[in-house]
């Protein structure tokens, strides 16, 4: 410890009149079975305790509490504290610190207190991606704890130019939140507006990444307004397109905004594949989101409203295997489809090992069974089955719930008007879509006009590349 | 993104121009043209070319007077209130009708074809949705645009296709004929509602990098689209012939509704078109209904725009569903031409005025 170091500590413990740091933080903790304020002997004429919270702290502040000889508590007690990194801090410092897992040194009579970087967070330890696995490409994952996550950014992006800004969010239950931005390609002005919108939070406590996107402005009825993942590399691909990224502690998943409604369908994936590879995939899921969109709208259409739309041979294998339901085609789907979410819901809420079983008898038993008595056609099973089918193959988990209610409402439209009513149920879902925002940025982009902060398409990745070729070769 | 900032590429202008253009070829054209006097089809078609294009290329020039601003303000800013009159009102009046006439049309035509029993108020409907999307600026009109022209121009272009088979062109011969005698039929100027939709950039000239450039994304969409527009005059006529042709309202839906392939999953193939030709018809509302507003909004600045599109919109529902008859839809196009050349014809004039006036103004 630097002598430097030494005077300080001590000049932050000196009584002033009229404080009282102890009191103020056993008033503030009273009725905590886990605070604890441990006399560590005399220093200065001066009673030096140590305030911790046994539940959040690790072992360094026994350096302290197991010292045995308390007639030597002096400057050379202080002096054996090893730790890394310390503060001074007033009685709100303090409280928030402790909350921490930080220890706090002070005297009854002092007015701020030296904070120790203490803490030992439980947290869980760094594993594979839960909801966005990929083959090909890093197998490690966020976890809750905001440092952590911090950290892995650092080590996958080694750059001066990778900034961070920090705060806090919630009045009661302050929570750290920070935001990474890549200095000269990242927008000032997108940078500038979140941190305005940072400011505007007024919230007692926040929980997770998707309640603090909606308290950043991103209002929107259904669409998610931007992507939120647990995978370091997608971050970092997306910092490098002139993307901002927000980290929140206690939750693994990060925000990337803005967002476009086509980013939803890339995967992580798609970046380390061959090109080609990449736009089959991407396309397989375009088919697959309109497949589950419309299916069975236009199952519902081509069975009720426009019966002459279909090949002569298909309505009548539709009508036979129709021909003992006692219900209309659009009661019928909607029956099924209910079904079918219920089924899917199930299967997500139970604990792994049940939920198989669950899946097992739903699908197959309960299926089987439901055409046997009639109430639903052969012929709309398939179609529910590769509805279901379709939905998982989201890449987003938010956007599969999305289409999942989507589905409904373009299933009454094709129950009203038919195939006229699907086309109406897409263009008013594109007129939706077309003028919504993500922080600023239109979510239909890259289609009409060009948002200057969206620039991370392939495209202008493409032309990026090429004028930087250009300038090599002189 | 706010308004000030936007600014819409060239490719962006084709594809509102396509969607207009989709929007307006189908319902009534092919059977105008078939009405012309001659049956030389080809000429008038080339000559609405050609003539749209120039009508571009001078409301182009009129737009580049004054960069940044939309054409109700140049022509305010260049002639004052009395040419801003002369020329507002008029195309207020000339937007109205066509949005009415356009919406009743098709909607006519999904009821002849697709769903028989399904009230008119309920159809209607198309005129909200396209509401909906004017109330979101040309941002939004845009963007829907490239989605809609995306999906609707491939179905088109795969109609027309697919429209090839069958053809005998024994039934139109000779198929070069040239003969200038469309000029002298009224139908060769009622069809001229086809070309004019250059004037729907009023509203928007002021995203343009360069406005007077305008002129390129309408010939540009003109030339994309003269295949189909070409296609849906003469593929009946091969189909059919000349005669039966005439006899038809909805030449090339009839002609949709002859294609049969055994290959082929869909049998009605009119439901597709129909389908394609509605988000065309949506978005060129919408931009009609952009235009109404703007104009509004010029002469009254006071006016706030979410009423004035909600009165607008709900003045094109009330008025579309008010036609009474085909007939009076053929007639109405008809009605509208005297007001529509007044238009296409009144720019070049306004461009010959200011000029004038700067002129005076430079040497004064």
């Amino acid at each position: 410890m630097t002598g430097h170091r030494k005077r300080s500590i001590w000049q932050a413990l000196r009584p002033v009149p009229g404080s009282g740091l102890l009191a103020g933080l056993r008033d503030s903790f009273k009725d905590m079975a886990d605070f604890e304020a441990i006399r560590l002997g005399e220093a200065a004429s001066q009673e030096l305790y140590s305030c911790y919270l046994t539940t959040l702290v690790g072992s360094e502040h026994l350096i302290f509490a197991l010292d045995p000889d308390a007639e030597r508590m002096d400057e050379a007690l202080v002096e054996r504290y090893v730790g890394t990194k310390y503060a001074e801090g007033d009685l709100k410092a303090c409280i928030e610190a402790l909350c921490r897992g930080c220890t706090v040194l002070c005297t009854p009579a002092s007015a701020s207190g030296i904070i120790l970087e203490t803490g030992e967070w439980q947290q869980r330890s760094v594993t594979q991606p839960q909801s966005e696995n990929v083959i090909q490409g890093p197998m490690y994952a966020f976890n809750e704890c905001y440092h952590t996550n911090v950290a892995m950014m650092r080590q996958r992006m080694r750059t001066p130019k990778l900034k961070l800004w920090e705060t806090t969010v919630g009045e009661v239950a302050p929570v750290q939140s920070g935001m990474f931005y890549m200095e000269g390609i990242t927008d000032e002005g997108l940078v500038q507006r979140i941190q305005q919108q940072f400011s505007k939070i007024e919230v007692d406590g926040i929980q997770d990444t998707g309640e603090l996107l909606r308290l950043l402005g991103a209002r929107s009825v259904l669409f998610p307004l931007a992507i939120t993942t647990e995978r370091p590399d997608r971050l970092a691909s997306s910092l490098l397109s002139g993307k901002v990224v927000i980290l929140l502690d206690g939750t693994p998943r990060a925000i990337v905004a803005p967002g476009a409604f086509s980013d939803f369908w890339e995967a992580a994936e798609d970046w380390y594949l061959m090109p080609f590879i990449a736009v089959f995939l991407r396309t397989i899921r375009f088919m697959a989101l309109l497949t589950n969109l419309f299916l069975p709208s236009f199952y519902v259409a081509v069975t009720s409203v426009n019966i002459d739309v279909n090949r002569l041979e298909i309505s009548l294998a539709a009508a036979g295997s129709r021909e003992a339901v006692p219900y209309p085609v659009l009661v019928e789907t909607l029956l099924i489809l209910f079904l079918l979410d219920c089924i899917v819901e199930a299967g997500v809420r139970l604990p792994r090992t049940i939920s198989a079983t669950v899946t097992m008898v739903g699908g197959v038993v309960l299926g089987q069974a439901i055409i046997q008595a009639n109430i639903v056609s052969n012929l709309l099973v398939i179609v529910a089955a590769t509805t279901a089918l379709t939905n998982f193959i989201v890449v987003d988990y938010q956007m599969g719930l999305v289409q999942r209610v989507l589905k409904y409402f373009v299933l009454i439209g094709a129950g009203v008007l038919g195939i006229l009513g699907i086309v109406l149920s897409f263009a008013i879902m594109v007129v939706f879509l077309s003028r919504m925002e993500s922080f600023g940025v239109a979510y239909l982009s890259p289609a009409g006009p060009r948002a200057r902060v969206y620039a991370g398409d392939p495209l202008m990745r493409f032309k990026r590349g090429r004028d930087r070729h250009k300038e090599r070769s002189g | 993104m706010s308004g000030r900032a936007l600014r819409l590429s060239e490719t962006q202008y084709v594809f509102l121009m396509l969607g207009v253009f989709g929007s307006k070829s189908f319902f009534l054209y092919p059977n105008l043209i078939l009405h012309t006097a001659g049956g030389s089809y080809w000429m008038p078609i080339l000559t609405g070319l050609a003539l749209g294009v120039l009508g571009a290329w001078s409301f182009a020039k009129l737009l580049a007077l004054h960069p940044g601003l939309d054409a109700f303000a140049v022509v305010k800013r260049s002639l004052g209130w009395p040419g801003l009159l002369l020329f507002a009102l008029p195309f207020g009046w000339y937007l109205w009708r066509d949005m009415m006439l356009i919406a009743r049309a098709h909607v006519e035509i999904i009821s002849m074809t697709v769903l028989h029993t399904t009230p008119l108020w309920v159809l209607h409907c198309i005129i909200w949705v396209a509401l909906f999307l004017a109330m979101g600026g040309i941002a939004s009109i845009t963007r829907a645009a490239a989605v809609f022209v995306v999906v609707g121009v491939p179905l088109i272009v795969g109609l027309t296709l697919l429209g090839l088979s069958d053809l005998q062109f024994t039934l139109h011969e000779p198929l070069r004929s040239s003969d200038a005698a469309y000029l002298g039929s009224k139908n060769f100027y009622a069809s001229s509602y086809v070309w004019v939709g250059f004037l729907y950039f009023a509203s928007s000239a002021q995203h343009a990098r360069r406005p007077g450039r305008l002129w390129r994304p309408f010939a540009a969409a003109a030339l994309c689209f003269l295949p189909i527009i070409a296609g849906a005059v003469y593929l009946p006529v091969l189909t059919f012939g000349v005669g039966f042709s005439k006899a038809l309202s909805f030449p090339f839906l009839s002609k949709m509704d002859s294609i049969s392939h055994y290959w082929l999953v869909v049998e009605n193939l009119t439901a597709v078109f129909i389908s394609a030709a509605i988000l065309f018809v949506i978005l060129t509302i919408g931009l009609m209904m952009h235009c109404f507003v703007t104009a509004l909004r010029t002469m009254l600045p006071m006016l706030p725009g979410r009423y004035a599109y909600l009165a607008v919109g709900a003045g094109t529902y009330v008025s579309a569903l008010l036609i009474p008859s085909w007939k009076w839809i053929e007639n109405g196009v008809w009605m509208d031409t005297p007001v529509r050349l007044y238009l296409v014809l009144l720019v070049p004039l306004f461009l010959l005025l200011a000029r004038l006036r700067e002129r005076r103004s430079v040497r004064a």
